[in-house]
C-alpha cells in the first residue's frame, strides 16, 4: 500500500521509494530508508501535506510524493505473520 | 587568526551557542550576493584572535537549499582551522549523518551536544567517555539557551586546534572502503579533504565532479565511474542508497554502543502542543487568532510611538532647523531643508518602532518552531501561487503596513517565492490608505460606508491572487525543489539571541533603505515646491498633473486635476493624499510657528515621548477601534471634493486607483533592498497600470449597471 493511503496515527514500514526525483537522496538521508518504521501522525487541516514521524523526527510531505512510496501497514504485517504460524 | 566555522543541522541552536559565545561581539551580515544571513563573531581568546562563523543550517553536505549551498561551498572552498559540530542531542541519529561526513573531512573537530537538557529529560543516557573514544574528539554537552557549557566547548575547539586532533575514521563495510581508498591513490594533487572528496565522488556527487574537472581529474572521474560500476553490480543497489545506508549502519552500531533509550517514549509537550495547533479544525483558526495578535500588538503597540517620531521631526526639529536658518538663507533652502530633507529622514525613523516589534514577533515565531507549522498548515493554499504557507504571514502584516511585511518575506527560503510574495503585498490595503478610504466614503456613500470599505479591500485580495498566480506561470520554475518540511520541537525562543540579531536589521534598513527613501522625498519636494515661490496651483506638480489628467477620462475622473496631482505626493505615503488635497485645495489651516520657547518644547517633546511609550504599551492590552472620521479640514474639503467627482462610482474608482497605485516609496526602497533594483523598477511600472486598468474596468462595468 502507499504512504499516502495510511491513516492518521497508523504505523507501516518502508517497502520502496520511487521516482520522486530529488526528494528521493534527501529523504534517504534524513533517514527514509527502506526497512525503516514509519509513521503518519496527521494529515493538514487542508488535506494535504501529511505530516510523518521517522525515528524522533517529525517530518511533512505532499500527498503526490507520499504516494510513490510504497509501504506495509504492520497490522497488516502481523495477520501475515500470524498466517505464516498457523 | 583562527577561523572556527559553526556547521549542525537547522534549528539545532547554532546562533544561540554562538551568541553565548561571542556575547557582543556578534556581527550580522549577508552572504554575499544572497540574503542569507551571516553570523560572525571576532574576539580575543588567550591573546590570540579568534573569528567564529555560524554557517547556515545544513542536513548534509549535498545541498538541496539555498542555506545548505553556501555551507557546503564554504567548507569545501575557505580556509579554516577547525570546525565546532553542533548535534541536537534529542535528534541524535539524523544529526550524525552530518557528523560523519564531517569527521570523513579529516579537520580538528569537536563536537557540542546541544539541548542537552531536553535529552535527558526525556529519559536518555548517553555514556559520554565512550562517545569521545570511538569518535577521537571532545564532545561537550552545552545548553546554549542557559550558556552552558560554552565556555568548555571553546577552550576544546582551540586546544583541539592547536594539537590538530583528528576525529577517528568510522570506517563504512569493506567494500567501500576499498573504493575510496582506490580512489584516494588516484587523486591528483589538492586542497580538498581526500577522503570525503573519494566518496562524494564516488556518489556522483555534482559538485565534487565539478571540481574534479578543474583539477585536471579525467583520469579521477573515469576511475570513480568504474568504482561506482563495481559497487551498484555488487550491490545490486544504486550508489546513493549504498552511501546513504552505509552511513546509517554506522551510525546504528555507534549508537547501539553509547545510547541508552527510555523503556517508554514519553509523549513529548512539542506532540501535545501540535495536537492543538495543527488540529483538524482549530489549526487554522488558531493561526489567524495567533496573526491578529500579533498584527495587534505590532500595530497598535508601535502606533504612538510613529505618531511621535514625526511630530518630532516635524514640530520640533523642523521648527529649529527653519528658525536657525530663516535669517542666513533663502526660503526656498530652508523649505528644501526642512520639507524636503528632514521630513524624509523622520518619515524613515518613524518606521522603526513598527520595525522593532515586527522583527520581534517574526523573530519569535520562526525561533519557537512555529513558522514550520504555519507552512504545513497553509501549504495546500499557496500551492496554485507557487509559495510557501508562511508567505501568507506576510501578507497579513501588509494589511498593517507593506514596508515590514517585504521585510517579512525574507524568511521564505526560495527567491522565486519572495518575489511572487513581493508582487501581491502591495495589494494588501495598509492602514495609510484607510484615512482616505474614510474621507471619500463619507461623502460619496454615506449609508453604505463599511461595505464600500470592505469591498476596496477584497479587490486588492483578488487582485493579489490573480498576480499571484500569473507570475507563478510566468517565472520559471527551475529553482524550485520538491517540497518537504521538517517541524521542528518547540523551543522556547532564546531572547538573548533574538535581541542581539535585531538591530543589525534596524540599521540595514535604516542605512539602505533609508536613503532611497530620503531621496525620494527631496526629489518629490522639487516636483511640489518649485519653481520657488509659486502658489500651489502653479508648481511643477500641478502642471504635470493638468497634463496627465485626461487620460483618466476612462476611469471616470479625468475631468479635474486635483485629485489626480494629490496622488503624486501621496507616494510619499499614502495618507499624504489628503493633506495634499488640502494644500492644493487651499484649505489647509496653516500651522503657526508657536512662540514656545526652545525649553518648553524640549519638555513638551520628552513628555509626548513618555505618553508614547505609556500608550503603545496600553493599546498593546486594549482594543481600541480607531474611528474611521478623518475630522480635520474635513468640511470645506469634503465641499470641494463633492464638486469634483461626477457621481459616486467616479469616486469609488478613483479609491480603487488609490488602493493599487505605488502603496508608497518606503515600500519600493524595501523591495530594492530585498530583490533588487530591477524588480523595484517592475514595480514602479507595473503597479500604475494595473491600478488604471482595474479603475478603468470598474468604471466602465459600474456605468453600465448603475
Amino acid at each position: 500500500m502507499k504512504l499516502s493511503e495510511l491513516h492518521p496515527k497508523q504505523k507501516a514500514i518502508i517497502k520502496s521509494i520511487g521516482d520522486i526525483g530529488e526528494l528521493k537522496n534527501r529523504l534517504m538521508e534524513l533517514g527514509v530508508l527502506c526497512g525503516e518504521p514509519i509513521q503518519v501522525i496527521r494529515i493538514a487541516p487542508l488535506g494535504d501535506p501529511i505530516e510523518i514521524r521517522i525515528g524522533d523526527e517529525h517530518l511533512a510531505l505532499r500527498n503526490e510524493d507520499a504516494q510513490k512510496i510504497e509501504v506495509e501497514a504492520i497490522s497488516q504485517l502481523r495477520k501475515r505473520e500470524r498466517k505464516g504460524l498457523s | 587568526m583562527i577561523h572556527i566555522p559553526f556547521v549542525g543541522n537547522p534549528n539545532t541552536g547554532k546562533t544561540a551557542l554562538i551568541n553565548a559565545i561571542a556575547k557582543s561581539d556578534l556581527e550580522v551580515g549577508n552572504w554575499p550576493g544572497v540574503t542569507v544571513e551571516k553570523k560572525e563573531a571576532k574576539f580575543t581568546y588567550d591573546r590570540e584572535k579568534i573569528a567564529l562563523v555560524d554557517l547556515p543550517g545544513a542536513y548534509t553536505l549535498s545541498p538541496y537549499s539555498l542555506e545548505e549551498k553556501i555551507t557546503r561551498n564554504m567548507l569545501a572552498e575557505e580556509k579554516f582551522d577547525g570546525i565546532i559540530d553542533v548535534i541536537d542531542t534529542t535528534n541524535l541519529r539524523r544529526n550524525l549523518y552530518l557528523t560523519l561526513e564531517l569527521i570523513d573531512m579529516q579537520q580538528p573537530m569537536v563536537v557540542a551536544l546541544n539541548m542537552f537538557d531536553d535529552f535527558t529529560k526525556r529519559g536518555y543516557e548517553l555514556d559520554s567517555d565512550k562517545f569521545q573514544e570511538i569518535l577521537g574528539i571532545p564532545t561537550i554537552p552545552t545548553i546554549a539557551s542557559k550558556g552552558l557549557g560554552t565556555q568548555k566547548l571553546i577552550d576544546s575547539a582551540i586546544a583541539a586546534v592547536k594539537k590538530h586532533t583528528l576525529p577517528h575514521i568510522q570506517p563504512y563495510q569493506e567494500h567501500i572502503e576499498k573504493e575510496i581508498a582506490f580512489l584516494i591513490h588516484t587523486m591528483p594533487k589538492t586542497d580538498l579533504p581526500p577522503r570525503l572528496f573519494a566518496i562524494q565522488l564516488l556518489a556522483d556527487d555534482p559538485y565534487a565532479l565539478s571540481l574534479a574537472k578543474t583539477l585536471e581529474g579525467k583520469k579521477l572521474i573515469e576511475k570513480a565511474v568504474q568504482a561506482r560500476g563495481r559497487l551498484e553490480a555488487h550491490m545490486k543497489l544504486p550508489i546513493k542508497t549504498i552511501i546513504t545506508r552505509a552511513r546509517y549502519e554506522v551510525i546504528d552500531r555507534l549508537l547501539e554502543l553509547v545510547l541508552k533509550k527510555p523503556i517508554l517514549d514519553k509523549v513529548l509537550l512539542s506532540e501535545k502542543i501540535d495536537a492543538v495547533l495543527l488540529h483538524k479544525w482549530l489549526g487554522i483558526p488558531l493561526f489567524f487568532t495567533i496573526m491578529m495578535l500579533m498584527f495587534k500588538l505590532t500595530f497598535d503597540g508601535s502606533g504612538s510611538l510613529v505618531i511621535w517620531v514625526s511630530d518630532f521631526f516635524q514640530d520640533y526639529l523642523g521648527k529649529y532647523l527653519s528658525l536657525g536658518f530663516q535669517d542666513t538663507a533663502p526660503p526656498w533652502l530652508v523649505s528644501l531643508l526642512t520639507d524636503g530633507i528632514l521630513s524624509g529622514v523622520g518619515l524613515v525613523l518613524s518606521f522603526l518602532p513598527l520595525l522593532f516589534l515586527l522583527y520581534f514577533f517574526m523573530a519569535m515565531l520562526e525561533e519557537s518552531g512555529y513558522m514550520a507549522r504555519v507552512s504545513f498548515l497553509l501549504d495546500r493554499a499557496g500551492r496554485a501561487l507557487g509559495i510557501k504557507g508562511n508567505a501568507f504571514i506576510s501578507m497579513i502584516i501588509g494589511f498593517g503596513c507593506n514596508v515590514p511585511a517585504i521585510y517579512a518575506t525574507r524568511a521564505l527560503t526560495t527567491k522565486r517565492e519572495r518575489i511572487i510574495t513581493a508582487l501581491m503585498i502591495p495589494m494588501m490595503s495598509c492602514s495609510a490608505r484607510l484615512p482616505i478610504y474614510a474621507l471619500f466614503t463619507a461623502i460619496f456613500f454615506q449609508e453604505h460606508q463599511v461595505l464600500v470599505i470592505m469591498s476596496l479591500y477584497l479587490l486588492g485580495i483578488l487582485v493579489a491572487l490573480l498576480l499571484g498566480w500569473i507570475s507563478n506561470h510566468i517565472l520559471s520554475s527551475e529553482e524550485s525543489k520538491p517540497f518537504f518540511l521538517e517541524l521542528p520541537t518547540y523551543h522556547m525562543p532564546n531572547m538573548k539571541a533574538v535581541w542581539v540579531l535585531m538591530w543589525p536589521k534596524l540599521k540595514d534598513f535604516i542605512v539602505r533603505a533609508g536613503t532611497v527613501i530620503v531621496m525620494a522625498s527631496i526629489i518629490l519636494w522639487g516636483v511640489i515646491k518649485l519653481p520657488a515661490g509659486t502658489d500651489p496651483q502653479d508648481s511643477y506638480l500641478a502642471q504635470t498633473a493638468k497634463q496627465i489628467t485626461p487620460v483618466f477620462k476612462p476611469a471616470g475622473f479625468g475631468e479635474h486635476w486635483e485629485p489626480i496631482a494629490a496622488m503624486i505626493p501621496g507616494t510619499l505615503a499614502k495618507e499624504v493624499v489628503i493633506g495634499s488635497l488640502g494644500t492644493i485645495y487651499g484649505v489647509e489651516t496653516k500651522n503657526e510657528i508657536s512662540k514656545s520657547t526652545f525649553k518648553d518644547d524640549t519638555i513638551t517633546q520628552l513628555k509626548a515621548l513618555k505618553e508614547a511609550f505609556v500608550n503603545a504599551f496600553l493599546h498593546m492590552f486594549n482594543i481600541h477601534m480607531k474611528s474611521l472620521n478623518s475630522e480635520q479640514q474635513a468640511n470645506t474639503l469634503q465641499h470641494k471634493l463633492k464638486d469634483q467627482f461626477a457621481s459616486p462610482l467616479a469616486a469609488f474608482s478613483y479609491l480603487v486607483f488609490i488602493l493599487l497605485y505605488i502603496p508608497c516609496v518606503s515600500t519600493m526602497a524595501a523591495i530594492k533592498d530585498e530583490l533588487g533594483t530591477r524588480w523595484m523598477l517592475f514595480e514602479i511600472a507595473l503597479l500604475p497600470l494595473v491600478a488604471y486598468g482595474m479603475s478603468v474596468l470598474v468604471y466602465q462595468l459600474g456605468s453600465r449597471f448603475f
